[in-house]
C-alpha cells in the first residue's frame, strides 16, 4: 500500500513555520536527578536497585491501585449500552439545564432528551435535532444593522424590531428534525449553559487523564452499593486558555459507573468560569435501539435556512439552533 | 523540518528530564505529522501533540528503557484524540490561522495536495481514519492497531476497508489514481 502511505506522507509535508513542540509544555520540575527507571538501574548497585524499586512501589502503587479500578470501570462502560441523566450548571450564573438519554459506545450512538421536549440523536458523525412545529421566518424583516455598544462591554448591540413588523411563523411539521455533522450541533444550545451539553463518555474519558485518584469511602443508592474515588486532572493548555476538572466517580461492586459528578475549571476565563456536570447512570446491558428518526419532514442545515430566510446558506456555515 | 525547531532548552525549568527533550526533539516530528493527519489541521495537531507529551512525561521516570516511548506517545495520542472526539459537544471548534507561506510555486502546490488529501480524511468517521492512519502512515500492523483502537482486528480490516473506499469517492481523480493502484497491488484487507 506504498500509494497510500505516499498520499498520508504527502499530507503531513505542509508543516507552517513557528511549531515548537517545546514551546509552552508544561513539564514540572523533578525534584531530584530523574531518568528513566532503567536508566537508573543502570547506574545503581544491586542493593540500591532493590530498595529504589521498593519506594517506587510505595509511591507509586497504591495511588495506582485506584486508579486502575476507576480505568477499568471507565473501559466497561464502553462496552455496552447505559441509561443516563445529566444536570450541567455554569457558574457564575448559570442555571441548571437536565437532560436524560440513553447511549450505547459501542456503536457511537446516542439520545438526549430535554424536559421541554427536545431532543437530539447522534450516529456517529450525524446528529438529528428535532424542530419545533414552526419556526420563526426572518422573510421581510427590516434589516437590522448591529451597532457598537458605548461602555457596555460588549461588541455590539442588536437593535429593537421595528413597530409594525410582525413574525411570520413557518410550519415545518409535527415531526420535523434537522440532520447535521454532530460537530454543528455544539452550536444549537441556546444559553451558555447549554452549550455544555456534553457525550457522557466524553465526561468519562476525562478521568483517563486523571493524575491522582483516590478512595474515598463506601457509597451507595437504590439497588447498589460501591465505593467513591475522587479524581483530579491536571491543567492542560487548550487554544482558549487552560482547562482543569476534578470530581468524584461512584463506582458499583460489579464494576459499573453509577455516578460522575465533574467539574471543569477554566482559570484563565474571567471570572474565574467553571462548569459542573452530575451524570447518574443505570440499565448497564440493557439494550438500546437508536436509529434515525422516520420523518417525512427531515431538513438539511441548508434546506431550513432557505425556508426560513429565503437565502442560500454560506458555505462552511453551521446552523445552530437552540434546543428547547 | 526536524522535531523541536527553535531549541528553547536554555528556558525549561532546571530539573526536567534531558533525556525527554531530547526525545521530543528526535521524534516530535514524527508524532507531530501523525496528529495532523488524524485531527486535519496543524494547529490542533500541535495541541494533540503537546497534550500527549505532557501525559507522558508524567509517567517517563517510570518508563524503564526495554519499553518503547514511540509507542506509548501514539497510544497517548490515539486515545486523546478519541476522547475529544467524544467531547466534541462541549468543545467549541478553534479558528485556525492561516500561516505565512513561501509563495513559490512547488510548495504551493505541495500545500495544496496535502490540504486535499487532509480534507478527504476529514470527511471521514473518526475510527475509519484512524485505521488508514495507523495502517499505512504508523505502519502498525492489524493487531497493533486493533490494540491501539481497542478494536478487533476484524474491525480495523472493516474500518480501513471502508475508509479507503469514501477515500476514493473523495479525492480528485488525479490523486485517485495513486490509491486505486494501491488497492490493486495489495488492498487493506491483508
Amino acid at each position: 500500500m506504498a500509494e497510500l502511505k505516499h498520499l498520508l506522507i504527502a499530507a503531513s509535508e505542509d508543516r507552517p513555520p513557528g511549531i515548537d513542540l517545546l514551546d509552552g509544555l508544561d513539564l514540572p520540575a523533578r525534584r531530584g536527578p530523574v531518568r528513566r527507571r532503567g536508566a537508573l538501574a543502570g547506574l545503581m548497585t544491586a542493593g540500591a536497585v532493590a530498595a529504589g524499586a521498593a519506594v517506587a512501589l510505595t509511591v507509586v502503587g497504591t495511588p495506582q491501585s485506584a486508579q486502575a479500578t476507576v480505568l477499568k470501570a471507565v473501559e466497561r462502560n464502553e462496552g455496552k449500552p447505559y441509561h443516563v441523566e445529566l444536570v450541567t450548571q455554569a457558574s457564575p450564573g448559570g442555571d441548571p439545564f437536565r437532560l436524560a438519554g440513553d447511549f450505547n459506545p459501542e456503536n457511537d450512538t446516542g439520545r438526549l432528551e430535554s424536559p421541554e421536549g427536545g431532543q437530539i440523536i447522534m450516529i456517529g458523525e450525524t446528529g438529528y435535532q428535532k424542530l419545533p412545529a414552526s419556526m420563526q421566518s426572518s422573510k421581510g424583516m427590516p434589516k437590522l444593522e448591529a451597532k457598537a455598544s458605548k461602555g457596555s462591554g460588549m461588541d455590539e448591540v442588536l437593535p429593537k424590531v421595528p413597530k409594525g413588523w410582525k413574525p411570520v411563523m413557518v410550519p415545518l411539521g409535527e415531526n420535523a428534525w434537522l440532520k447535521l455533522p454532530m460537530d454543528h450541533v455544539s452550536w444549537g444550545f441556546g444559553s451558555s449553559t447549554r452549550s455544555f451539553a456534553q457525550d457522557p463518555q466524553g465526561e468519562l474519558d476525562a478521568i483517563r487523564e486523571a493524575d491522582q485518584v483516590k478512595e474515598e469511602g463506601p457509597v451507595g443508592g437504590p439497588g447498589w452499593k460501591g465505593e467513591r474515588y475522587s479524581f483530579t486532572t491536571p491543567a492542560v493548555k487548550k487554544w482558549f486558555g487552560r482547562e482543569s476538572s476534578s470530581g468524584t466517580v461512584d463506582i458499583d461492586s460489579a464494576g459499573d459507573i453509577r455516578a460522575l459528578d465533574v467539574t471543569l475549571a477554566y482559570p484563565d476565563a474571567k471570572g474565574g468560569h467553571s462548569v459542573n456536570f452530575k451524570l447518574t447512570f443505570s440499565g448497564h446491558g440493557t439494550p438500546v435501539k437508536i436509529t434515525a428518526p422516520v420523518t417525512e419532514h427531515l431538513y438539511t442545515e441548508q434546506s431550513l435556512h432557505k425556508l426560513l430566510t429565503g437565502k442560500t446558506l454560506p458555505a462552511d456555515a453551521s446552523y445552530g439552533i437552540s434546543i428547547y | 523540518m526536524s522535531a523541536g525547531t527553535g531549541s528553547r532548552s536554555g528556558d525549561l525549568p532546571e530539573g526536567v528530564c534531558v533525556d525527554f527533550v531530547e526525545f521530543v526533539r528526535l521524534r516530535g516530528d514524527r508524532h507531530l505529522r501523525t496528529a495532523v493527519l488524524l485531527t486535519g489541521d496543524w494547529q490542533a495537531a500541535q495541541d494533540l501533540t503537546q497534550t500527549s507529551l505532557a501525559k507522558l512525561y508524567r509517567v517517563w521516570d517510570r518508563l524503564d528503557t526495554g519499553s518503547e516511548p514511540d509507542a506509548y506517545l501514539r497510544k497517548i495520542m490515539v486515545n486523546t484524540q478519541r476522547s475529544w472526539w467524544r467531547a466534541r459537544w462541549r468543545r467549541e471548534a478553534p479558528l485556525a490561522a492561516v500561516p505565512d507561506r513561501a509563495s513559490d510555486d512547488d510548495a504551493a502546490e505541495r500545500q495544496a495536495v496535502a490540504e486535499v488529501v487532509r480534507r478527504a480524511l476529514l470527511t471521514l468517521p473518526p475510527r475509519q481514519r484512524t485505521a488508514l492512519v495507523l495502517r499505512y502512515f504508523e505502519d502498525l500492523s492489524e493487531a497493533q492497531t486493533a490494540e491501539l483502537m481497542r478494536i478487533s482486528v476484524g474491525s480495523v480490516k472493516t474500518h480501513a476497508h471502508r475508509g479507503l473506499a469514501a477515500l476514493r469517492a473523495t479525492l480528485p481523480d488525479d490523486l485517485l489514481v495513486a490509491v486505486n493502484e494501491g488497492a490493486e497491488r495489495g488492498g487493506v484487507e491483508r
